[in-house]
């Protein structure tokens, strides 16, 4: 069964759906309570305070040596026999594979999940020169069935019900109905398992790749990032040049850090790392290696003041606590990237900039996602630059002009920000029986803003206080 | 590899690697950029914090090990000798191989180097050792699909996990931990190491860390089977890899 959300729909449209759609909010609300719960549990076992410590210290070297990084990592690359291929935006990156698919006479591709393919929109581009791609996560497998796009960074069917995938693979597959999981998945091996089989190319993302090395790392706990990675005679790693660690010993910090806070488990099932084709003598693997280095705006992120995004390790941590996230699900993003950090850099991608200038606006600055996040990026203080952006340089529509005028506004005003922080409170207060749900409008000159969002419970920190860190410490970004 | 291989990736350069290199350093150099901060220094190695770590109640390195992996759906056996060694692993894959399948196991190259006998045991209970010298073929594979045994050694393991380390090199192939429905890994106690960064630091210190990692194609890290937790967070098994991962600890003879 299709998701009640239509994501060719304008923002507001997808919103509404998604906010009006009980099923959906229920299901949400459970995966992501359990994820936060898994969460919990490990991340009391460590120093976790130390690990974000070292994850963030690690990653801002990273970016602040981000050029000879890259050069090293490709150099070491080539020493081990594969190629690197630098793509600016989407349309190179599709480009580069398609030539690679075309030179080998690739008919099918299968690919295991992977944002940067789906930020590019790789499949699309691939179908259209007859090559057929076969997504292989489990979850990104029922999805290709269903014919959507994911909604959650790392568990993408977050939003199904096991009734609609047995309804979808009695459907697709003619199996016969269960309410059996392990059933499903054991009828979805033997079908991906064909596919592994007879493809020609395999393509996946990248968790990160180390610099000093060449070597790429996917991490996945079915095992399909092993199977693209050794099964066809070909395999392309699309990775942004952001995903870069200097050495192995920062890999496997990371790789902890990912696994911990993604799913709240200590390691993941499988850790593949890559460093080239097989070897001469070997028994398996690819014949060729190919790695797609893709900027993207990634580096105009970096000189326009948003280099802090791109020490994202993708784990997802900051939807899980979202409450926004919480109401309208990945879909109501209507982008790859969804959550805080989506609303921060989908509308800086290249490919993506022209539809997603509400995104930024798709967060109630309430810092839950600052708290979860393992590499401590500041996503409220991001968000709110982005809006600042784009009031004061960027042509928006006129709701949405007078929307960020009144916060602005509002925010440099602080009696006013104080009166309407006071009726949030009551309001949320007021609304807590009702679960979830948060307050729905908000007084003048606010109430443009909660047209559009809801307010939250207030967050461990007070707006007030963040808010006055951040005029302390803002840049001068422009 | 050759150098004309090598010259043939870096020809590879375009324009787009010097705009993307040149934008990146121009950001950089804008002292005005919130972030990255200019004095971030690296972690040194030394430095990193071990992030799973062994504790007091651990009674030892295969128990903790056992623990671990029995909570990521594994099991073990831990032999006091390598002759019980021998019969756990006999006994577990006479368990897996049931009456109707082949009686074959997939498996990397000189098991006996890792449990003296074993291929005779195996032999001698009607189990046809295969060991690929190269999957190209389609066909090959084809065939191997119908084999529901794999055996491995490991590169190292590490007990705070329950982790095995498996590296590919002639002779050990990916596809024995891969592709059947069962994984056996042999682990000789020499090779179990209390936690990854243990292992990283003891090759950091002879200074054989980058050859570790690039010196064979590809390094793989398994932690349990194959598990899936996409259709509505409920645990599923084998959803591409192995259903079933069994190690088998045991002393290592002299
Ligand atoms: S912004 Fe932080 S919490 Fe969100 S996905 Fe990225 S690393 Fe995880």
């Amino acid at each position: 069964m299709r998701s009640r959300i239509d994501i060719e729909a304008p923002f507001k449209t997808r919103v509404k759906q998604a906010v009006d759609d009980p099923l959906l909010a229920d299901t949400l609300t459970r995966a992501t309570l359990h994820l936060k719960e898994q969460k919990r549990l490990s991340l009391e076992e460590l120093e976790s305070q130390r690990l974000r410590d070292q994850m963030r210290q690690m990653k801002a070297h990273t970016l602040r040596n981000l050029p000879e990084l890259l050069e090293r990592f490709e150099h070491n690359v080539v020493m081990n026999g594969g190629q690197v291929h630098w793509a600016e935006d989407a349309d190179e990156a599709n480009r580069i594979i398609g030539e690679l698919a075309e030179r080998h006479h690739v008919r099918k591709v299968v690919k295991s999940k992977s944002m940067a393919t789906e930020e590019i929109h790789l499949n699309r581009h691939l179908e259209a020169k007859g090559i057929t791609c076969v997504e292989t996560d489990l979850g990104e497998y029922i999805i290709q069935l269903a014919a959507e796009i994911p909604s959650h960074i790392v568990a993408p069917v977050i939003h199904k019900r096991i009734d609609e995938i047995s309804d979808l693979f009695a459907d697709k597959l003619s199996m016969p109905r269960t309410l059996d999981p392990q059933a499903l998945c054991a009828r979805a091996r033997v079908e991906l398992r064909q596919e592994f089989l007879s493809a020609d190319m395999g393509i996946s993302g990248c968790n990160f790749a180390i610099a000093d090395t060449g070597t790429v790392c996917i991490v996945t706990n079915e095992g399909n990032g092993r199977m693209v990675s050794t099964l066809p005679r070909v395999y392309v790693a699309v990775m942004g040049i952001e995903k870069l660690v200097p050495t192995p010993q920062d890999a496997f910090l990371q790789y902890q850090s990912l696994t911990r806070s993604a799913t709240g488990q200590r390691v993941t099932v499988y850790l593949s790392m890559t460093s080239g084709p097989r070897r001469p003598e070997d028994v398996d693997g690819p014949e060729e290696f190919h790695v797609v280095l893709m900027d993207n705006g990634r580096s105009r992120m970096l000189a326009d003041g948003y280099g802090e995004s791109l020490m994202c390790i993708r784990c997802g941590a900051c939807l899980n606590v979202c409450p926004v996230y919480r109401q309208i699900s990945g879909h109501g993003y209507g982008n790859t990237y969804s959550g805080p950090i989506g609303a921060v850099i989908s509308p800086l991608l290249s490919e993506e900039m022209a539809h997603n200038k509400d995104l930024p606006y798709a967060s109630t600055l309430c810092g839950a996602c600052r708290d979860a996040c393992p590499v401590q990026i500041d996503l409220p203080k991001m968000l709110l630059n982005l809006r600042h952006d784009l009031v004061s340089g960027r042509n928006m529509p006129g709701t949405e002009r007078r929307a960020m005028q009144g916060f602005v506004g509002v925010t440099s005003r602080p009696a006013a920000y104080q009166a309407a922080a006071r009726v949030a409170r009551t309001g949320t207060r007021l609304l807590s029986g009702f679960g979830d749900r948060n307050l729905r409008r908000l007084p003048p000159p606010l109430h443009h803003w909660t047209r559009q969002r809801d307010f939250p419970p207030m967050a461990k920190q007070s707006f007030r206080e963040w808010w006055a860190k951040r005029s302390g410490t803002r840049g001068s970004a422009k | 590899m050759g150098q004309a291989i090598r010259d043939a990736g870096i020809r590879k350069v375009s324009q787009a690697r010097q705009r993307i290199l040149d934008r990146l350093r121009q950001g950089l150099a804008d002292p005005k950029i919130p972030w990255p901060p200019a004095d971030t220094p690296p972690l040194t190695p030394g430095e990193h914090m071990h992030v799973a770590t062994l504790r007091a109640e651990d009674a030892g390195l295969e128990q903790r090990f056992a623990a671990e992996l029995e909570k990521l759906h594994g099991s073990s056996d831990i032999a006091d000798s390598m002759v019980a060694a021998r019969m756990f692993t006999v006994q577990k894959i006479l368990e897996w191989l049931d009456d109707t399948g082949p009686r074959r196991v997939l498996a990397w190259s000189e098991l006996n180097s890792w449990l003296p006998g074993l291929e005779e045991n195996l032999f001698d209970r009607d189990v046809e050792v295969v060991v690929p010298e190269s999957l190209n073929s389609l066909d090959t594979r084809g065939d191997l699909q119908e084999i529901r045994v794999g055996i491995t050694g490991v590169e190292v393991a590490f007990a705070a996990t329950g982790s095995v380390l498996l590296k590919s090199t002639p002779g050990q192939s990916r596809s024995a931990s891969l592709l059947p429905l069962n994984h056996i890994a042999l682990i000789p106690g020499t090779r179990l190491l209390p936690n990854v960064e243990t292992w990283l630091e003891q090759h950091q210190q002879d200074g054989s860390l980058g050859h570790a990692i690039r010196n064979s194609a590809n390094l793989t890290l398994v932690s349990g089977p194959s598990k899936s937790a996409d259709i509505e967070s409920k645990l599923t098994l084998g959803v591409h890899g192995p259903k079933e991962l069994h190690a088998v600890l045991y002393p290592a003879a002299g």
